[in-house]
């Protein structure tokens, strides 16, 4: 149960340390640029710029991405390489508008909240060009954003220059460890190809159906749906996107086909969070500052993996279990007696709760993955979060809740340094001194600042999620009775919000392709609401909590430095560890618990199955 | 102005070139040097009837068993099962009644008693929980006690399980389509005829949903349905009976019935919790998890060992892959070897219990034990 959480987080420590130490090294620019990218860097770098050019270049870009996403996708079926077989002869036909503004932001913000299926809605050309490469960029806007708040918070002259950060991500960083890793990927199994689905014909003759053709009945082939799956698939999980090339995303054998693919996926799901905190260290010189910071993260993160393995895989999934007889009394309705129930002959011992599970991970694997997955804002899943056990549900959420349990790329660093400020206010105002940060005196901007990139996050997931769960918008949409319906609305906004993108996918917010008639699935009835919904959660949920720290350590980095005494707050100890950590727990408590408490908890409780 | 224009556009072009070129030629390149049989999905192939090579299947991809002589796949909650061009999973919390439903209707027809206890008797043949659920299903009609107490069993049910009972009444069901109509199976048609000749059923259903408006469907008829029904007959189940005509020509049609696997798919629930049926549903042999509960993907090609090897799975197989007058022990022991071979333990040996490939432990047992041909009618 336990080894295989060991053996995914203790090799990425260690492997996080060089891999940092390799980040700084490039992001300073130390490196010698080869010959053949020399008069590329000279092009692209515009010049050293303030926090305000930074983050509006960061802005253009992002603009260009969201322009030449929605151009690509709204023109799928006049594209090359869209791949025809028997279930979609005519190929991959244009998405619904809605969902297209959807995916391109998703994509864009480095969410990859999936309204569509891969598999069924997507040719191998917006594959290819569109979902590829905005996991390249989108990864390493956040990462550029870190670098850049980081040059502030050690008062650097300037902020760098976007274009050139990006360029440095992308080509240094993210395309050869992306081909180191696609290697062993492909060695387990994960197709590369261009042929369209393959077509099976069943060892059990017939046994997917059969067809009349001519008054006979002809037995159905299995078609099999592939492609150029391990392009994808590396760089999905290195800059923490998570979008599948299929619906059932790394649960698909054709994404994850062994248990050393689930091994290294989970791996390179966490390396880069991770030895981002050691990059920050490295540049900042404050290398047991970004220690301790390192270790809070951590015990969060040993806290999730432990729960979700206790609750998911340690337990029975309690819905084939004996229940006693239960009276339910609902103010204004009649008392209900609900039956006693005995428990179903099933033998789960070993396995734990296995429904939306895969086999060949290992029995522990899925809880792990929705850890790993929901800790860094990852988002790729190899089981499916709507049928973990009810408390287990709460590891995914609470990691997008806080959202800096290692957290995305460059922006889960950023969001603890927000608490990390909130943190030393605190304790600033506990202890009666003018709260400090690393030798910068923080007062009323920086805390006005601190708080808008702070409660955006909260707001941006209850206010939707309370809407939706009082209108027919979101009681239409969910697969499950009662806390766990709520529980699916509350998932989904949180996912977007923090940029994650898994869900509790019961819930129906697929329309597909434009035209209906080409649906497998008739299209979900209120898809276009959750389509913006999200969609603007999302937007606004990346920008801000990204532009609102810039400003904060531009201001800090014009401020001159107070002289470091013995009354100065420490941040480099284990106290000031302690005192970080209860910052996040009480702060994120605050916010999320009662909504937590409506849905998980409730439905643990709650009588199980629930409506009868 | 003019600089970040550039540097946007000279940034778009270079990554583009870069990540969607470069990159994938370079990943397309190594696998189909390296990796040609995993790079085009690990397709199992075998020379067909025409002499050319036929897939059969992927390596990876699970696909639908359900006769006897086969091993069964997971559970799949794609449609039609094992769907490899739509993935997904059920996506059913634990407090969802389908889940629970689900299970049990899956688990209801086939369960056994542990061999040797105490339910399942003595006897060459062993008894088994099907024929129990159905003789306290049955009622004699000379007690009216138990006649009674049969027509409640199956109101409550079909009350409590309303989905159940719909989706007895929407099988075979045909949506709307371009060119035709919406149309109902054998049962859905039953119970419109029922409806007819029962007005107090249109009545009942009225009664329990005064808001609604429109003519009640089938489905939605199902629970009030099998009340009426069992008021009519006692202890019998509507089953689907195939009847020779005068012109010898069979035709299906719906009549109570006595005995039929929907009776222990659909009242298995009900038979469990009754108090009378502890000690026999003490005596089940437990069903693995992996054999009822639905993988992620839809697609999981694997089943534990644990399963394969089990009453539910070996057994049935050996009886269906031994020639007439063969040791069944024989085939088991065979089939037994065959599967310990082929299973593996994920990460080396190093988490959890030991896998086999269904698809593969299949087309092996197809090769070394192939079924044999029925015995010849006379």
């Amino acid at each position: 149960m336990w080894l295989l959480p060991i053996l995914i987080v203790l090799p990425t420590v260690l492997l996080s340390f060089p891999l940092g130490r390799y980040l700084a090294w490039i992001m300073d620019g130390k490196y010698k640029t080869p010959a053949a990218f020399r008069w590329v860097e000279r092009q692209l770098n515009t010049g050293p710029q303030n926090w305000k050019q930074y983050a509006i270049s960061m802005l253009l870009f992002s603009t260009v991405m969201f322009v030449f996403g929605y151009l690509v996708l709204a023109l799928q079926p006049m594209m090359p390489l869209n791949q025809k077989d028997s279930v979609f002869p005519d190929g991959k036909g244009m998405l619904s508008p809605t969902t297209i503004f959807n995916t391109v932001t998703s994509f864009m913000t480095n969410t990859n909240l999936q309204h569509y299926s891969g598999e069924q809605h997507l040719s191998y050309y917006s594959q290819l060009v569109f979902v590829l490469w905005n996991m390249f960029t989108s990864a390493a806007v956040g990462f550029c954003a870190l670098a850049a708040i980081i040059r502030g918070l050690r008062s650097d002259p300037h902020m760098g220059n976007y274009y050139l950060d990006m360029w440095r991500v992308v080509v240094y960083a993210f395309v050869p460890i992306a081909v180191l890793t696609g290697v062993p990927l492909m060695a387990s199994g994960i197709p590369m190809t261009l042929e369209p689905a393959a077509e099976a014909v069943t060892v059990q003759a017939g046994a997917m159906g059969t067809d009349t053709v001519d008054g006979k009945d002809v037995p159905k082939p299995q078609v099999i749906a592939r492609g150029p799956v391990a392009a994808i698939l590396p760089i999905k999980h290195l800059g923490t996107n998570g979008g599948g090339f299929f619906g059932a995303n790394s649960a698909h054998p054709f994404e994850n086909p062994t248990s050393w693919s689930n091994w290294l996926e989970c791996i390179s799901i966490l390396i880069f969070p991770f030895s981002l905190v050691v990059m920050f260290g490295r540049m900042l010189k404050q290398e047991r500052h970004a220690l301790v910071i390192y270790g809070v993260m951590m015990t969060m993160f040993v806290g999730m993996i432990g729960w979700a393995v206790y609750q998911d895989t340690l337990k029975p999934n309690p819905g084939l279990l004996a229940h006693p007889e239960r009276t339910v009394k609902v103010p204004g309705a009649d008392e209900k007696v609900a039956a006693p129930l005995a428990a179903l002959p099933v033998d789960q011992s070993g396995v734990g709760n296995l429904e939306g599970k895969e086999l060949r991970f290992g029995p522990s694997a899925g809880a792990t993955f929705s850890a790993v997955t929901t800790a860094v804002t990852c988002g790729s899943v190899n089981c499916m979060h709507d049928s973990l056990n009810p408390l287990a549900g709460i590891t995914p959420m609470t990691g997008m809740m806080l959202n800096c349990v290692f957290g995305g790329k460059g922006v889960g660093m950023i969001n603890m340094l927000i608490y990390l400020v909130i943190g030393v206010f605190l304790a600033g105002l506990m202890v009666g001194r003018t709260p400090e940060y690393l030798g910068k005196k923080v007062e009323a901007r920086e805390m006005k600042l601190a708080m808008l990139a702070f409660l955006i996050h909260p707001v941006m997931i209850l206010g939707p999620t309370g809407l939706f769960a009082a209108l027919d918008w979101g009681k239409a949409a969910t697969n499950n009775p009662g806390p766990h319906g709520f529980s699916e609305v509350l998932y989904e906004f949180t996912s977007a919000s923090a940029n994650n993108g898994s869900g509790f996918e019961g819930l129906g917010d697929t329309f597909g392709f434009n035209d209906p008639k080409k649906n497998l699935s008739t299209p979900a009835p209120y898809s276009p609401h959750w389509d913006i919904a999200t969609g603007l959660v999302m937007l606004i949920s990346r920008f801000i909590p990204i532009i609102a720290p810039l400003a904060l350590v531009a201001g800090l980095a014009a401020k001159k430095k107070t002289p470091f005494t013995s009354g100065t707050m420490r941040t480099d100890t284990f106290t000031f560890g302690v005192v970080l950590l209860g910052t996040v727990l009480l702060v994120g408590a605050l916010c999320f618990l009662p909504a937590g408490v409506l849905g998980p908890v409730a439905e643990h409780y709650g009588p199980m199955p629930f409506g009868r | 102005m003019t600089r970040h224009l550039r540097g946007n556009l000279l940034l778009l072009v270079l990554t583009l070139g870069v990540c969607c070129l470069l990159y994938p030629v370079v990943m397309y390149a190594i696998a189909q040097t390296f990796f040609p049989t995993a790079a085009s999905g690990s397709l199992v192939t075998e020379k067909g009837a025409d002499g050319k090579d036929e897939v059969r299947g992927s390596k990876l991809i699970a696909q639908p068993f359900t006769a006897d002589e086969y091993f069964w796949s997971r559970p799949s909650a794609t449609s039609p099962a094992n769907n490899a061009t739509a993935s997904g999973a059920s996506n059913w919390g634990a407090n969802n009644p389908k889940l629970r439903d689900r299970v049990a209707q899956q688990i209801g027809p086939i369960v056994q008693y542990k061999k040797g206890s105490k339910s399942a008797g003595a006897g060459p043949e062993p008894r088994t929980p099907q024929k129990d659920i159905e003789a306290w299903f049955a009622a004699d009609p000379t007690r009216p006690a138990e006649v009674e107490a049969a027509v409640k069993r199956v109101a409550d049910w079909a009350g409590e399980f309303e989905v159940a009972a719909g989706n007895w009444a929407k099988t075979d069901y045909a949506a709307k389509t371009d060119t035709d109509d919406e149309k109902y199976g054998l049962q859905g048609e039953y119970i419109r005829q029922w409806a007819k000749d029962h007005p107090e059923v249109i009545e009942d259903w009225k009664k329990a949903n005064p808001t609604k408006t429109d003519e009640p469907k089938p489905e939605d008829l199902g629970a009030v349905f099998f009340a009426s029904f069992a008021k009519a007959n006692p202890g019998k189940w509507p089953g689907v009976v195939e009847v020779e005509q005068p012109d010898k020509t069979k035709v299906k049609r719906i009549e109570p019935v006595s005995s039929d696997p929907a009776i222990s798919s659909n009242l298995f629930e009900v038979w469990l919790r009754d108090p009378a049926n502890a000690a026999k549903a003490a005596d089940i042999e437990p069903v693995p998890a992996d054999m009822v509960m639905a993988s992620g993907s839809g697609l999981d090609p694997h089943i534990t060992l644990r399963n394969a090897l089990s009453v539910y799975q070996l057994d049935r197989v050996a009886a269906k892959r031994t020639p007439p007058g063969g040791d069944v022990e024989m085939t088991a022991r065979g089939i037994t070897e065959i599967a310990r071979k082929q299973s593996f333990t994920p990460l080396g040996g190093l988490i959890g219990e030991p896998l086999v490939n269904v698809l593969e432990l299949n087309r092996e047992l197809d090769a070394k034990f192939p079924v044999p041909p029925p015995p010849k009618t006379p």
